[in-house]
């Protein structure tokens, strides 16, 4: 056993290394797509640049919400802590996105909308992700029991993904500020020049490999620390086979 | 210690966190908080975040919003934006009224004849909207500085 545990750990580290070069040369791509061949916005200037990596965020965001889905799902299935284990490392992902979206948004929103903030049913409902999905993250820590807690917080994973369609649609269902979505748009051809939708998806695909690449490393790193947890402690000196006389070691 | 030898391995339960009762109370006041927060939120702000603006036909055509601070958003009328040092005028329209906009300070945002905008004050007697924030709302389509929209290519019926 021993010997297979060897190489498997050999290929997801592999693995892992393969994405993290990946990501590596999709970033650069991004930054001479995004910041170089694509034209600054004719409406709003080079101020837009930022949604190459706004929106990708964003989407990254909901597509770590959808894994915790997944893995609390499964987790309240087998009652097995290593998808909690999954549900977690993605929802702290999520979370890093989510804050990063609005952080990036209100960037963005100065310059062109002319306010760092508003108060509109897309910026709320995102500002509500971020809070539903730290949330999860607090839950973890009210109980000793770690079961308790990955039940608690699988709940949170599952009942709380609502928010992600609401997000979405915020703009479609209600007025905002914020603009209806340019790509993923109920019918008709997205209204984006081609260098820049070329740098929209290299921004998809390089924070998708990041994502993907800091979500397996820190899995290594949550899967380690539950086996020195769950781990019997070695015993600090051998167990005496006699006991002495007197009884006492 | 006790003469007891111990068996070896036996993992030690970890130190005892606050009691079931005292737990119970922690969970009672969050949950009580958080539907608290939330029945606030859905009274009294969500109103204004759901209808974030109204239109130029709506505003006029609700007397009992005259000199109330609400939002209007419409269309700012090519032809009709002058600006006088600090002060802007310029006429917001839906297409089917025209709101006459006075609004005084900073422009930040990419405001320009024949785009969306936000102003949010009151509507005055007079039938003019006098403004303390304004607002430009850009629309979905992003195209190089040579303005031209953008035409997919003739593959199939274009992707989304």
């Amino acid at each position: 056993m021993p010997a297979e545990q060897g190489t498997t750990d050999a290929r997801a580290a592999t693995v892992r290394r393969a994405l993290g070069v990946g990501a590596g040369v999709a970033v650069v791509a991004l930054l001479i797509q995004g910041l170089v061949l694509a034209p600054p916005d004719a409406v709003q200037g080079q101020a837009q640049r930022l949604m190459y990596v706004h929106v990708p965020t964003a989407w990254v965001a909901y597509l770590s919400f959808a894994t915790v889905l997944v893995a609390s799902v499964a987790y309240l299935w087998w009652r097995d802590l290593r998808w909690d284990a999954r549900a977690r490392a993605a929802a702290e992902i999520g979370t890093g996105l989510t804050a990063l979206t609005l952080a990036l948004g209100s960037l963005w929103g100065r310059p062109v909308w002319g306010v760092w903030w508003a108060w509109d049913p897309r910026v709320v409902s995102t500002a509500v992700l971020l809070l539903v999905y730290v949330g999860y993250l607090g839950v973890r820590g009210l109980s000793a029991d770690p079961h308790v807690n990955a039940r608690r917080a699988a709940v949170i994973g599952v009942l709380g993904f609502v928010e992600v369609p609401i997000v979405h649609f915020s703009v479609l269902w209600w007025r905002s500020l914020h603009q209806p979505p340019t790509v993923l748009r109920p019918g008709g051809a997205p209204p984006i020049a081609a260098p820049m939708l070329t740098a929209l998806l290299i921004g998809v695909a390089a924070l998708t490999l990041l994502a993907a690449w800091v979500y397996l490393r820190r899995l290594v790193q949550l899967t380690a620390r539950r086996a020195v947890l769950t781990a019997e402690p070695v015993p600090a000196a051998p167990a005496p086979i006699h006991v002495r006389a007197g009884g006492i070691r | 210690m006790s003469g007891t030898v111990t068996a070896a391995g036996t993992p030690v339960p970890p130190a005892a966190g606050p009691t079931a009762g005292g737990r119970r109370w922690r969970l009672a006041v969050v949950v009580t908080v958080t539907v608290a927060a939330v029945a606030l939120l859905a009274v009294s702000g969500l109103n204004r975040t759901l209808v974030y603006y109204r239109t130029p036909t709506e505003l006029v055509g609700d007397p009992g919003l005259v000199g109330k601070q609400v939002r209007v958003g419409g269309l700012v009328q090519p032809g009709t934006v002058h600006r006088d040092g600090q002060v802007v005028r310029f006429t917001l329209t839906d297409g089917a009224t025209s709101l006459p906009v006075v609004f005084t300070g900073p422009i930040n945002g990419v405001f320009a004849p024949g785009r969306d905008a936000l102003v949010e004050g009151r509507l005055t007697p007079s039938g003019t909207f006098d403004g303390d924030e304004l607002m430009v709302k850009h629309d979905d389509n992003y195209r190089g500085p040579d303005g031209k929209p953008y035409t997919p290519p003739a593959v199939g019926r274009g992707g989304r």
